[in-house]
């Protein structure tokens, strides 16, 4: 009887370990599992996130350096790219947190972050990935809503346009105006007797009340290279200025 | 005592089946009955499953977006050509398709059933319709896996098997997968059937100076200034411009496509319509407009 006691002792020793380490290996097995999934919807999720925000970077990309643009647009537009850049980095390096995020990424975006969950406390590390991967889109999601800050972001190139015309043709016309002050861009445009030029937001403007003729410049870019063309502004008395009065020079 | 003492004894069967039955009610508790995660650790996967929807309905507007103005979101300009139709025809159709698929069959899913998630069908549902509205998409698909060639049961095991938050923040995902494919349905269909018109502009245009009265401006700034601008000029379409007034005046363009004013005209102030461009007549007049 006593032998009888002992080996039903014995097997339930040995039934509970058995169960223990099967409830810990199907616990450890479900824990990776869980993770693995995760962390493929988690870089689902970025891949997703970047594909569509290339796409907008993409045309502001064409509006900063195809169209010519104004330095506040091309300041911002670095500053944006920039900023895109930081969260990148942030996420690779896992260093993105709430703190880092707040104090790199530009005003406007900072002061509108933050976030209704906090960073776990747990050790669990779906919910880590989860609470930076939240940081993530949230980053992202903000600095595309600042791209209604670029002046006129989005009127390039369209398909048919109103017309302009010139003294003797006339042409679809983009709509869009260039200006001198992109560096990068397809043209530019400079005086360059700069005696009466005045810069302007947006443009580049000379007094109306000039005497000596005003030379100008033009650069137009090429797919073979710069052309540049010289014309002249000659100053008439009591008359205003019509579109086109100017005579190109050598 | 001793009796506490005789039943602690390992030796004594009823001390490891208390143990088991502690464990086995334990186990069972763990897994059926206490939550998996603290209010807090909630929070964290409603705001995921919250930035992740927000994903999905910015693929959504991006694409009416794409499909309204390929090239730009500027409100005037665009040739209302046969192709663009299409493209805005089926680009509403795409969205009115995956709205409902979104409403009926994503967020009808109730994880607290357990149920199978047709995820799959769900996929190949839009992919079937998608191909009805606009048949060039059929070259899309023809080789189409969602992942990793894993059939439905297998995604229900790897995703939805588990916590029904994790189910939720997956499902996130997958939804958003649902509008990139339409994304990449008007993208595919855009550069399939229009064309580009940024890049025939680049290769084709010619620039002209305009002095801008700056006294027209309402900014007291350019009071007393005059602007200079850089105007590109992109050539007409001269199989389809024509000028419909004054009648009887002979178009001509020059090498380029530039429509070369008749002489009787220039600087005339008198009125001169242009049709054949989309299907609207423009009409200025020569001198005021010079």
């Amino acid at each position: 009887m006593k032998n009888i006691k002992i080996y039903l002792a014995l097997s339930f020793w040995v039934i509970l370990c058995g169960f223990l380490f099967y409830q810990y290996h199907l616990d450890s097995l479900k824990k990776l599992e869980e993770q693995k999934t995760i962390s493929i919807t988690n870089q689902k999720i970025r891949s997703l996130t970047q594909k569509l925000h290339k796409n907008e970077l993409m045309r502001l990309d064409i509006h900063i350096k195809e169209v010519g643009s104004n330095k506040r647009d091309e300041n911002m537009y670095n500053k944006l790219v920039n900023n895109y850049a930081s969260v990148e980095k942030f996420y690779e390096t896992d260093t993105i947190s709430l703190i880092n995020l707040k104090s790199s990424l530009m005003d406007t975006v900072s002061v509108q972050f933050t976030m209704k969950s906090s960073n776990p406390t747990s050790n669990s590390k779906i919910l880590q990935d989860i609470y930076k991967m939240n940081l993530y889109q949230n980053a992202y999601s903000l600095l595309g809503g600042q791209h209604y800050l670029f002046h006129d972001f989005g009127m390039y190139f369209s398909k048919v346009m109103t017309f302009q015309a010139s003294d003797t043709t006339l042409g679809l016309f983009s709509t869009r105006e260039f200006f001198n002050f992109a560096e990068i861009s397809k043209m530019n445009i400079k005086i360059l007797n700069a005696k009466y030029t005045v810069d302007v937001e947006g443009g580049l403007a000379f007094k109306s009340d000039f005497t000596e003729p005003i030379i100008f410049q033009v650069n137009i870019h090429t797919k073979t290279g710069i052309i540049e063309k010289r014309y002249q502004i000659t100053p008439k008395e009591n008359q205003k200025l019509q579109p086109f009065d100017y005579e190109e020079i050598k | 005592m001793k009796k506490i003492k005789r039943l602690l004894n390992p030796i004594n069967p009823i001390f490891p089946a208390f143990l088991l039955l502690v464990a086995f009610l334990w186990f069972g508790y763990s897994d059926f009955v206490k939550e998996k995660y603290t209010e807090d650790e909630k929070l964290i996967f409603e705001e995921g499953i919250k930035f992740t929807n927000g994903l999905s309905d910015s693929y959504h507007s991006q694409t009416i977006k794409e499909a309204r103005e390929p090239y730009g979101d500027y409100e005037y300009g665009f040739c209302i050509d046969e192709a663009f139709s299409e493209l805005r025809r089926t680009s509403r159709q795409l969205d009115k398709l995956v709205t409902k698929i979104i409403e009926d069959d994503f967020n009808k899913i109730d994880f607290s059933k357990k149920t199978d998630i047709s995820l799959i069908p769900i996929f190949e549902k839009y992919i079937k319709e998608a191909q009805n509205i606009n048949v060039l998409l059929e070259k899309r698909y023809e080789n189409f896996d969602l992942e990793n060639n894993l059939n439905n049961s297998q995604l229900n095991q790897l995703y939805f098997s588990r916590n029904k938050l994790e189910s939720k923040y997956h499902l996130a995902r997958f939804k958003v997968q649902l509008m990139e494919m339409y994304y990449d349905d008007i993208k595919f269909l855009e550069k399939e059937t229009l064309a580009n018109p940024v890049e025939g502009i680049l290769s084709n245009y010619i620039v002209k100076p305009q002095i801008f009265d700056g006294n027209k401006n309402k900014n007291d700034f350019f009071k007393g200034k005059n602007i200079l601008h850089l105007l590109l000029l992109v050539p007409f379409d001269t199989t389809k411009a024509k000028i419909i007034f004054p009648k009887n005046v002979e178009i001509r363009f020059d090498e380029k496509g530039f429509l070369i004013i008749p002489p009787s005209l220039r600087n005339s102030g008198k009125k001169l319509i242009i049709g054949g461009i989309c299907g609207v007549d423009s009409s200025f007049y020569i001198k005021e407009d010079l």
